[in-house]
């Protein structure tokens, strides 16, 4: 078992430094900060102090675009190059059960995911910290020259901690959407048809919601039965959401309970992607 | 009697095509066996099987009938896979990595224990050649160079079995040559080297044993001294061979109730002539500067 | 009917089977901890919350499908209607506020600014691109856009229930765009029920209830909310607060000893152009 996790260890390694030597990564990452950077340009606009909530929309949303599309596009390369190149060839060839090859290779792509996730998150915060200063000298100023009835509100500062405890279930999303992917490549023929299909599940597991929530209102037995049935099968991507109420104080404050159930569904569906993915892979001929 | 390196017994591999299943016999009770410390051909023209079977040697492929065994162990078994060192065709690897971490790399995921491998990763890299050229990107390597690092992350955790796929395949003549020098020196080491080559010369070259595929089917098996051998003819290598000399020995052999059926020039094989000429050229060029 | 177990389908439906059973089990397994933290995101998102299935399942898988990165559309929206909107394009400016506030309902700008474009601005482009227009039919164009302006707001307060600044919104729009004193009183009132930081929507909810004639109930009003005015806090105006009962009282007429007799602030004195009640005539008061 610890040679197996040494050679896991091993396997994500190579695995995270061939990921962040691709352009398509790099890329992403310079999407990314271009659009957080882009943001500075709201002073132009009188937002008043929802220009925080503008900024942090666009940082966080850019964060949710560009890292579903690196979950997604990563695994699959990652996956397909070592078969495609036949080093996979090689490593299974070796005492590597097939099960530390492919935990190997989602352990690497986790950690790009954090480093990406990480290096966003962090500009970001930096960012609206700086503007919150400038907005909050802004304001204090007009209340002292009687101008405003109140100071910069706290309901429109951010909350740091907030921020990071976002990003961390932004990652934990990640992650199981690239344990999805894994799966779809283990049975999978091409790059192609595997990105597509995950994407689809992607949206799937964004719209999981209205079944989950709506089933027992559907007339139809049938189609009552279908929506039960999808609102189990897939996971509710649109719970991870819960981190954003932490942005910013939420009216209705988020217990610590409902972060915790998050991070322990994340982490669970991890496993069970990743276990089916091992399953379908052991039978896979290489 | 010493356990065979590998032992198929009664192979059989379909694949299903499409979705109507259509099956594809790629090989059809197949069994041979490779004896420990010996080198072996495994010949075929394309579509032959070859693959197919190397795979199942190498736990990749499941049997659809019969069973492998390599030292007597399961060839799917990871236990099977520690005794297994394979160079796969036309490798490719990860070009960001220098020669030295490639082979460092394939051997803690081979488990070398740490404070071995540094040593290890050094021997065999100097095993191949490549000392000169270890610390630098493996996207920089020419393919010789690829097969030897290739050889090398193959041998680096001391494998009783070797299983080359095509390694001489786009290498120039002096390369091959390496390789073939290596073949045999991993058989002086006590290996087993299983060779699969489209280079009929090389394999007659350094192969002890060899089996031939067609179509799944074995066509042929044994030593090589034994397949190639003409029962009832031998050769003759004569110098300044003169006309008149040339109607004596027929009388002689058809006294002896044999006959002379034809004479050929004596000919070196082009590819040891092309390693003489180049030799030479490079010890002239030595010696000149 | 034999069944050949080697086939594709076979090997291949099961497998599927196999997955589906998994994660519908996982799906059972894990529904404890996805209601836990489901239940608290949804009731931070109205959106999210569906009423019906029918009507609004178009715009519950709109933001669905769109995720987390539907603020940033929502954004993007508002910045393009901002540019059509500096440009006098209606369609365009109408448009990207509807897809804005879909998108994203709980900012309120988007509700407030929203609002005003279509209160205020909207009748403004319609005089300049016909200056020929009639007192008559300007009216009815501002009496049109006010009410799609409290439509706006109204469907706003839906995600965004008891909104200071939507309140406000619609009190400003009743007051300046319909004149209508008693809309706009009762906006007030729901505005200043909602915050203890401003208090200017109480002192004109006070105003004018008591102008259209409501004068106890807003004495009142005034009396109970007096009590609650910090004194150093300018925008309570408390010296004016305290003004406004001394004339109450005497425009009222209440006997001496059930006036309040509150103590005077420090420092205020009135306002030369003092109008807290307009209408009422100050005199000696």
């Amino acid at each position: 078992m610890i040679s197996s996790l040494r050679q896991i260890s091993q396997i994500a390694r190579l695995t995270f430094l061939e990921a962040v030597r691709q352009r398509f990564f790099n890329f992403l990452v310079l999407l990314g900060l271009a659009l957080i950077g882009s943001a500075s340009f709201f002073r132009r606009f009188d937002f008043g102090p929802q220009e925080l909530r503008f900024i942090a929309d666009f940082g966080l949303g850019g964060i949710v675009f560009f890292g579903s599309i690196l979950a997604i596009v990563a695994t699959a390369q990652l996956f397909f190059g070592e078969i495609e190149n036949r080093t996979a060839l090689t490593m299974l060839a070796k005492p590597v059960r097939r099960w530390a090859f492919l935990a190997g290779k989602l352990l690497g792509i986790v950690l790009l995911m954090l480093v990406f996730v990480g290096l966003l998150t962090t500009l970001l915060g930096a960012f609206l910290w700086w503007r919150e200063q400038q907005l909050i000298d802004f304001y204090h100023q007009l209340f002292l020259a009687h101008q405003m009835p109140t100071d910069f509100p706290d309901t429109q500062r951010v909350q740091i901690g907030g921020l990071i405890m976002n990003a961390l279930l932004q990652w934990l999303k990640f992650d199981v959407l690239a344990a999805i992917t894994l799966l779809v490549a283990s049975f999978s023929n091409t790059n192609l048809y595997t990105v597509v299909v995950s994407f689809f599940i992607y949206l799937i597991c964004q719209l999981q919601y209205i079944a989950h929530d709506n089933w027992d209102k559907i007339a139809s037995p049938f189609l009552r039965g279908l929506s039960w049935f999808l609102g189990k099968l897939f996971p509710n991507f649109q719970l991870f959401a819960v981190g954003e109420l932490l942005v910013f104080p939420a009216k209705i404050p988020v217990p610590h309970s409902a972060i915790a159930a998050a991070i322990g569904y994340g982490l669970l569906y991890i496993a069970v992607f990743t276990t089916l993915a091992v399953g379908s892979f052991r039978s896979r001929e290489i | 009697m010493a356990v065979p390196a590998i032992k198929i017994t009664n192979l059989t591999k379909d694949f299903r095509l499409g979705l109507r299943g259509v099956k594809l016999r790629a090989v059809d009770n197949l069994s041979f066996e490779v004896a420990d410390n010996h080198v072996f051909g495994l010949l075929g023209p394309n579509g032959s099987g070859k693959s197919t079977t190397m795979k199942v040697i190498l736990g990749l492929l499941e049997p659809t009938i019969g069973q492998c065994e390599i030292f007597g162990l399961r060839s799917d078994s990871v236990e099977a896979r520690r005794l297994v060192g394979y160079l796969p065709e036309s490798p490719y690897f990860y070009r960001f990595l220098t020669g030295r971490e490639l082979v460092d790399y394939y051997a803690s995921i081979c488990n070398v224990p740490r404070n071995e491998r540094a040593k290890r990763v050094a021997d065999v890299i100097e095993l191949v050649g490549l000392t000169a050229a270890a610390d630098r990107r493996v996207g920089t390597y020419s393919k010789g160079m690829l097969q030897r690092i290739g050889l090398a992350q193959a041998v680096v955790h001391d494998p009783r079995l070797v299983i080359l796929d095509e390694p001489t395949a786009g290498v120039d003549p002096i390369g091959s040559e390496a390789i073939s020098e290596l073949i045999i020196e991993l058989k002086r080491r006590g290996k087993t080297v299983l060779l699969c080559s489209h280079l009929l010369a090389q394999v007659e070259g350094v192969c002890d044993d060899l089996a031939i595929l067609n179509q799944g089917h074995l066509v042929a098996a044994g030593s090589v001294g034994e397949l190639l051998r003409r029962d009832g003819q031998s050769n003759l290598v004569v110098e300044n061979f003169p006309a008149a000399a040339k109607v004596e020995i027929e009388a002689v052999l058809a006294r002896h109730g044999a006959k002379l059926r034809h004479i050929d020039e004596a000919r070196v094989a082009l590819d040891r002539l092309f390693l003489e000429k180049i030799g030479a050229a490079d010890t002239h060029s030595k010696e000149t500067q | 009917m034999t069944i050949d177990r080697s086939s594709w389908w076979w090997r291949q439906g099961r497998a599927a089977l196999g997955i589906f059973a998994t994660l519908l089990l996982a799906g059972i397994i894990l529904e404890p901890l996805q209601s836990q933290a489901w239940d608290v995101t949804r009731a931070n998102q109205p959106i999210l919350k569906l009423k019906s299935l029918g009507d609004n399942l178009g715009q519950g898988t709109l933001l669905g499908v769109f995720g987390g990165f539907r603020n940033i559309l929502a954004d993007f929206a508002w910045l393009r209607g901002y540019s059509a909107w500096e440009v006098r394009d209606l369609p365009t400016t109408e448009a990207m506020l509807n897809l804005a506030t879909t998108l994203d309902p709980r900012v309120i700008m988007f509700w407030t600014d929203g609002a005003r474009e279509i209160a205020y601005d909207i009748p403004a482009w319609s005089r300049h691109e016909n200056p020929q227009i009639s007192d008559e039919e300007m009216q009815k164009v501002n009496v049109e856009q006010a009410h799609r302006g409290l439509e706006f707001l109204d469907r706003g307060l839906e995600f965004l229930p008891n909104n200071y600044s939507l309140l406000l919104n619609k009190a400003e729009i009743y007051d300046n765009r319909l004149k209508d004193k008693a809309g706009a009183a009762e906006e007030y009132r729901l505005a200043a029920e909602t915050t203890t930081s401003f208090y200017f929507p109480m002192r004109m909810y006070i105003r004018y209830i008591y102008v259209l004639g409501h004068k106890q109930e807003a004495y009142d009003y005034l009396r109970k909310k007096y009590l609650t005015l910090p004194d150093n806090v300018p925008d309570a105006q408390k010296g004016v607060m305290w003004d406004m009962i001394q004339i109450m009282e005497q425009d009222m007429k209440i006997p001496e000893p059930n006036r309040a007799h509150f103590p005077k602030p420090a420092n205020y004195s009135r306002d030369p152009d003092f109008d807290a009640l307009p209408g009422v005539d100050l005199g000696n008061i």
